[in-house]
């Protein structure tokens, strides 16, 4: 109880001190349900077992450097959040950047913030080649080729690009498409 | 009570069939489809818990709870859905917790989890069953409709109905009150062909029953004119009689009715004849038999009954009727043929049932039975004695021959007859027999008296033709030959004989009455002295041309047999005492056997002889030995009676057959006259000379004179003599010759 206390106080801390330039362009509340929601959307991927060899689930958040800090403070959610794993599964969230995120190995899926439309493309192309599912922070990013998004409004939205889903060719399992908003 | 029409009665039932047929149809139909509805609407409730619940299981797994709230809240807003709940892991999502209302159709539908299929909540959905009901409603509106509908199709079909069947009704209350032998008017009624087939039909019943009705009232009248005619209920109480049983018992139709059967008649109830009759009745079964009645004044009348039980339409015994005819003056004919047909004395068939039985059977074995001397113990025992002893022998022919195929018969005297059918033969029906007679043999009867025992003898035969003759014929042989039985068949020359007995019997009767019966004398010699001082008078008959002499031989048993012997004693008698008296110093004798000893007429002529003549002390009464003649009373007193009057007394034919030295003390005879089978042989024959030898000596101890017949040569004459025997009579000395030589052969003697 007490380190999820000082947890929260880290993270008030972190809020507070953040650099007013991702915390303008960042919604907290969007990251907070995103690091809830978009890993558990990854389970619903009906060949998840082929994309977590040996269980682990790894999600790779890319952004730019200017948004390190955004992407840590998702990895850092998204961590406390599935603590105790995703699922049956591990759960391994890495932060990178776009001109680096191929030094990794193949994430299970990968989460984009913010960044340039050929940036973009080159992680949305690489992931979609690897049928891997690519989250972006705003479904205005869906131009890019970005497959899954959300919007927290008067209640949460999941969006699903129409026109990446065959570039993807990642099957969900049915009931997700019936809860979620296809964007052409 | 009206009685409902049966038009009514048809439409009524119609539509109660119709009616239940419906109802049951719609009470099928309408729990069917409220059950398919309710079905239809649980199904609907489903579907929507279906629809929302991988939704709300998708939402949930997101943990988009607003998202739930929000389906959960559109989904309530369903027309049909009252409430709607959903608990995912023990947390109300959405609504609150319904206990359910019989209102509403309540379904609860599981929701699983999204990655794993493991229940983690339930979705309850109450669900209105407004709908149903409508649809219900609407329902049972139809089928108002409709039955109100059918219910004016009935009236309209009842109208028709009772319209149609009108026609009957006008049919049934003219033949309601028909009665046979009236006519029926069917003229106004008009209706279809089947009623014009009715009526048609209903005339040609009407005719038929007419003629019928003609035909039983004259059977009526032909049953109670010639019947006794009595109907009566099944506890036999009299609900009609006719005139002829008023007539035949005497008591009125008022007097009759509602009496019982058995009372007026004067039958017991617990008669078995009642109680057969009424149990044969009360099974629908038809009892005929004869019963005795009493009339009113108690005098009796028989009829011969059959009482019919009279069954409804239904088979049940409503009433029994008697129908029976008077049949007293048959009994009582019957009564009198069997009186006429039997013995009174023994109760057995007499002569009468006898000849009629013989007439109508086959192959008969016969036999005729007589007790010995049954005259004679019935004379002297008397009547009462004499039909005790008949009444016990006919009980043991009864005991002998009580088996099928045998009937036993008493005939005059003391002659019974046994007859037996073709299923015996000649050696069974003799067994039988001289079964009977062995047994009456060893059979002893209890008089007053004493006690006695009889014996019989039988003569058997089966020629038909002439079974009484031959049976009688075998039977007087068998007394004759002193034979148990004789068949005829097995006998020879019966009938000559007995023919014979009737040419004999012819030419002694004739001899009578021509006075050809004559005397012979033969005299008796002093043997010492060689003199006649005797004669014995013999018998003879001269034949029809008076030359020949025929000797008493041929005649003797004969006459015995006739009832002429005594006429010839008498004759004896007559001639001799008429000789005698003229012919002095010189006895005679006579034979006399028990039957003249028992003769009373006979007895009272010789007594009335000697007492004319005054020849007594001349007078020689010879008698033939008889077995038991001492101890007959009527003998001794004619012995002592003549002894007194001076008679002598000789005993005849002494040592012949039932030679006993008893009586001639007993009945202190004068002389013995010793049998000729001893004395032809006596000068040659050892046992001759000893067996007289001893009759000598006896007859000499007790001072009784002897006299040797059939002295037939001087051998013979000279050991007599030397013997010492007191007298001898033989042809060697002199034969018999005609009485009336005496006279001729005395000069001076009157003729």
């Amino acid at each position: 109880m007490a380190v999820s206390y000082s947890r929260v106080v880290l993270l008030v801390v972190l809020i507070i001190f953040s650099s007013r330039a991702w915390t303008e362009t960042y919604d907290p509340f969007l990251l907070r349900a995103e690091a809830s929601i978009f890993p558990k959307i990854i389970l619903l991927d009906k060949n998840l077992s082929i994309k977590a060899p040996e269980n682990e689930v790894t999600i790779t958040i890319v952004s730019t450097s200017q948004d390190d800090e955004a992407a840590t403070q998702l990895m850092y959610l998204i961590n406390d959040k599935y603590k105790n794993g995703l699922g049956d599964n591990k759960l391994k969230v890495n932060v990178t950047t776009f001109d680096i995120f191929k030094e990794l190995p193949l994430a299970t899926a990968y989460i984009v913030l913010q960044g340039s439309e050929d940036a973009y493309k080159k992680v949305t192309s690489y992931a979609s080649s690897h049928n891997r599912i690519v989250f972006s922070y705003s479904y205005t990013d869906f131009i890019k080729k970005s497959l899954i998004s959300m919007l927290v409004k008067e209640k949460t939205y999941i969006y699903l690009n129409k026109s990446a889903v065959q570039l993807y060719d990642i099957k969900f399992i049915p009931v997700f498409y019936e809860i979620i908003k296809i964007i052409e | 009570m009206k009685k409902t029409s049966l038009s009514l009665k048809l439409s009524i039932s119609y539509i109660i069939v119709s009616i239940v047929t419906l109802y049951f149809f719609y009470y099928i139909f309408y729990s069917m489809f409220e059950q398919h509805m309710l079905k239809v609407e649980r199904e609907k409730a489903m579907l929507i818990a279906q629809t929302i619940e991988p939704l709300v299981a998708m939402r949930y797994y997101l943990g988009l709870k607003d998202d739930i709230k929000q389906l959960a809240s559109k989904t309530a807003e369903h027309d049909q859905v009252v409430t709607l709940s959903i608990e995912i892991n023990d947390e109300i999502i959405w609504g609150k917790l319904d206990p359910g209302d019989k209102k509403n159709i309540s379904i609860s539908y599981p929701v699983t989890s999204v990655l794993e299929n493991k229940k983690i909540g339930v979705i309850n959905i109450a669900y209105t069953k407004d709908s149903l009901n409508l649809s219900l409603q609407k329902i049972h509106n139809e089928i108002l409709y409709f039955l109100a509908a059918l219910a004016f199709v009935f009236v309209v079909y009842v109208f028709i109905v009772r319209r149609l069947f009108s026609p009957f009704g006008q049919i049934s209350r003219k033949v309601k009150n028909y009665s046979p032998g009236s006519v029926i008017d069917f003229s106004s009624i008009r209706g279809g062909s089947e009623v014009d087939s009715i009526i048609s039909a209903f005339e040609n019943m009407v005719s038929n029953i007419r003629e019928y009705t003609v035909l039983l009232e004259r059977y009526k009248l032909s049953v109670d004119e010639s019947s006794i005619v009595v109907r009566m209920d099944l506890e036999g109480v009299i609900t009609y009689v006719n005139e002829e049983f008023c007539r035949l018992s005497g008591y009125s139709i008022e007097e009759s009715l509602g009496v019982s059967i058995f009372e007026i008649c004067h039958l017991d109830d617990d008669n078995d004849q009642c109680c057969e009759i009424m149990k044969t009745a009360q099974t629908g079964k038809i009892w005929k038999g004869n019963l005795q009645n009493h009339r009113k004044n108690g005098g009796l009348y028989y009829v011969r009954v059959t009482v019919v039980p009279i069954l409804d339409e239904k088979d049940n015994i409503i009433e029994l009727i008697s129908i029976q005819q008077d049949i007293t003056q048959v009994i009582e004919q019957q009564e009198q043929i069997v009186r006429q047909t039997m013995d009174i004395t023994t109760g057995l068939y007499n002569r009468v049932k006898l000849e009629e039985d013989i007439e109508l059977i086959e192959d008969p074995k016969f036999a005729i039975i007589s007790l010995d001397n049954y005259s004679v113990i019935k004379d002297y025992y008397g009547w009462a004695s004499g039909k005790k002893i008949l009444k016990e022998v006919a009980e043991i022919f009864l005991s002998v021959t009580s088996i099928e195929n045998i009937t036993v018969y008493k005939l005059a005297g003391s002659d019974y007859a046994i007859l037996g059918n073709h299923i015996f033969d000649m050696g069974l029906f003799h067994g039988i027999c001289r079964t009977v007679l062995e047994k009456i043999n060893n059979y002893s009867i209890h008089l007053d008296e004493g006690t006695i025992n009889i014996g019989a003898s039988a003569g058997l035969t089966s020629d038909k033709g002439h079974l009484l003759s031959y049976a009688g014929l075998a039977l007087q042989h068998a007394q004759e030959t002193s034979h148990l039985t004789v068949i005829y068949e097995e006998t020879e020359n019966l009938v000559q004989q007995f023919e014979n007995n009737l040419i004999w019997t012819k030419k002694l009767n004739l001899a009578l009455n021509e006075n050809r019966i004559v005397l012979f004398v033969q005299p008796i010699f002093n043997a010492a002295l060689l003199k006649i001082e005797k004669y014995e008078c013999l018998v003879r008959m001269i034949d029809e041309d008076g030359e020949k002499v025929i000797s008493p031989f041929f005649f003797l048993d004969v006459a015995k047999k006739s009832k002429l012997y005594h006429q010839l004693t008498e004759r004896v008698i007559n001639i001799s005492f008429d000789i005698f008296s003229q012919v002095p110093d010189v006895d005679f004798s006579i034979n006399l056997t028990l039957d003249d000893i028992l003769h009373v007429p006979t007895v009272k002529l010789l007594e009335s002889r000697l007492n004319k003549t005054g020849l007594a002390s001349r007078f020689v009464i010879e008698i033939v030995e008889s077995e038991g003649i001492e101890n007959i009373k009527e003998v001794f007193d004619f012995v002592i009676d003549m002894k007194a009057r001076g008679c002598k007394i000789a005993i005849d034919d002494f040592g012949s057959g039932y030679s006993n030295f008893a009586y001639l003390m007993q009945l202190n005879v004068d002389y013995i006259k010793i049998d000729g089978s001893l004395i032809k042989s006596i000068d040659h024959d050892a046992n001759s000379q000893i067996i007289t030898s001893t009759i000598l000596d006896f007859s000499q101890q007790l001072k009784i004179s002897t006299v040797a017949e059939y002295v037939h040569n001087q051998a013979v004459l000279d050991h007599v003599q030397k013997l010492g025997i007191d007298y001898v009579q033989g042809f060697h000395l002199g034969e018999p010759v005609p009485i009336e030589t005496l006279i001729n052969q005395v000069p001076g003697y009157i003729k």
